[in-house]
């Protein structure tokens, strides 16, 4: 029995000298539970043959006292627990856990920033694909000349599909709606600016500049649109 | 470096058993109140849950600072007097909260490992256009 009762006493010393950096509250508890999962233990078990043994397991089974120290200073799971009780973190939890569901683009431009996933195995849908090169890729029907009429009314039915499809986030389908306008509004306005009109055989500077407009916005359609297709593309798995 | 890949898998799974136990203990203790030794030895028993017995101690404390359970002395019949541990309002909201994201995250993970397989990846390429 003394050499127990030594066995516990090393046990609990060495517990209670690697617990000294602990305060001292969360010190004394923690070696009166260990003291009395020991008792218990001893308790329960005083009946079994070979104490000694059963002491020695006991305590393997408790672990190394500066392991259990360990658990009682780092704290991973706190911030986790206490976010869980309190209101706000809460809040952020959800959204944290939301996050991991959609494709999840970063903005934070209101619910339609977290879009419901696209069906698995899907790409960008046909109704996408009609909906980019109408909206923003009418734009270049307007430099061929037979077809240039139809530029309108093909980037007002590309920008009504625009919004109709669920795979862009209000970001998206704003930047699909406003590049062509935007572009071209530009160029008209420099031009009425300078009382002429964006003639491609129109001479002199100006007209250099308002060319140079109209290709920017045709760059930033080409860009625009590219972007838009790989958002309606995009799965969870690729995200 | 060479053995990161192992070495960050195993030290993940046991960050993530860390993360997770505090939620096994709350829910240990959903349906009835135990002793500390009670509840630590029915932890134990669950393969792969808690490597030192003694680690939940600890951990027991800090889910009693903060509110999430609650402890009595109480005498026992035979042996030392017992510490009991009781979930508290507190706990079982941390536990409901708990139980959904983990149900959401269990299932995301699940539907993307699935994804990774290899049969899977070809039945999405051909829904493409």
């Amino acid at each position: 029995m003394t050499s127990n009762e030594s066995l516990v006493l090393d046990y609990l010393g060495r517990l209670e000298a690697a617990a000294r950096n602990l305060p001292a509250d969360r010190r004394a508890e923690l070696i009166e539970e260990i003291s009395a999962h020991i008792a218990e233990a001893r308790a329960q078990s005083a009946s079994l043959a070979g104490p000694d043994a059963d002491l020695i397991d006991l305590l393997a089974r408790l672990g190394d006292p500066a392991e259990i120290v360990r658990a009682a200073s780092d704290s991973p799971a706190l911030e986790f627990a206490a976010a869980a009780s309190s209101p706000d973190a809460r809040t952020a939890g959800a959204a944290r856990a939301a996050s991991i569901v959609p494709p999840g683009p970063a903005l934070s431009d209101g619910p339609a920033a977290y879009l419901p996933p696209p069906p698995p195995g899907a790409g960008p849908g046909a109704l996408e694909i009609t909906a980019v090169i109408l909206s923003v890729g009418s734009v270049v029907f307007l430099v061929i000349p037979g077809i240039r009429v139809l530029a309108p009314v093909g980037w007002l039915i590309g920008v009504v599909l625009l919004w109709y499809s669920q795979r862009w986030n209000t970001a998206d389908k704003v930047l699909g709606t406003i590049v062509w306008p935007a572009g071209l509004g530009l160029a008209v306005l420099l031009s009425a600016l300078h009382g002429t009109r964006p003639h491609l055989h129109a001479g002199g500077p100006f007209a250099v500049v308002v060319l140079a407009v109209l290709g920017c916005s045709v760059a930033a359609a080409v860009i625009v649109a590219v972007r838009l297709l790989r958002r309606a593309g995009q799965h969870p798995a690729f995200a | 470096m060479r053995c990161m890949v192992d070495g960050e898998a195993g030290n993940l799974v046991a960050q993530m058993r860390r993360g997770v136990l505090p939620y096994c203990v709350l829910a240990m203790l959903g349906g009835q109140e135990r002793y500390g030794f009670e509840l630590v030895r029915s932890l134990a028993s669950v393969d792969g849950m808690v490597t030192g017995e003694g680690t939940i101690y600890p951990l027991l404390a800090r889910l009693r600072r903060q509110g999430l359970v609650d402890t009595t002395w109480r005498e026992s019949d035979a042996g030392p007097p017992r510490r009991y541990y009781r979930i508290t309002e507190a706990g079982r909201v941390a536990l409901t909260e708990f139980a959904g994201s983990w149900t959401l995250l269990r299932e995301s993970v699940d539907a993307l490992l699935g994804s990774a397989a290899p049969n899977s990846k070809k039945g999405r390429r051909t829904d493409d256009l």
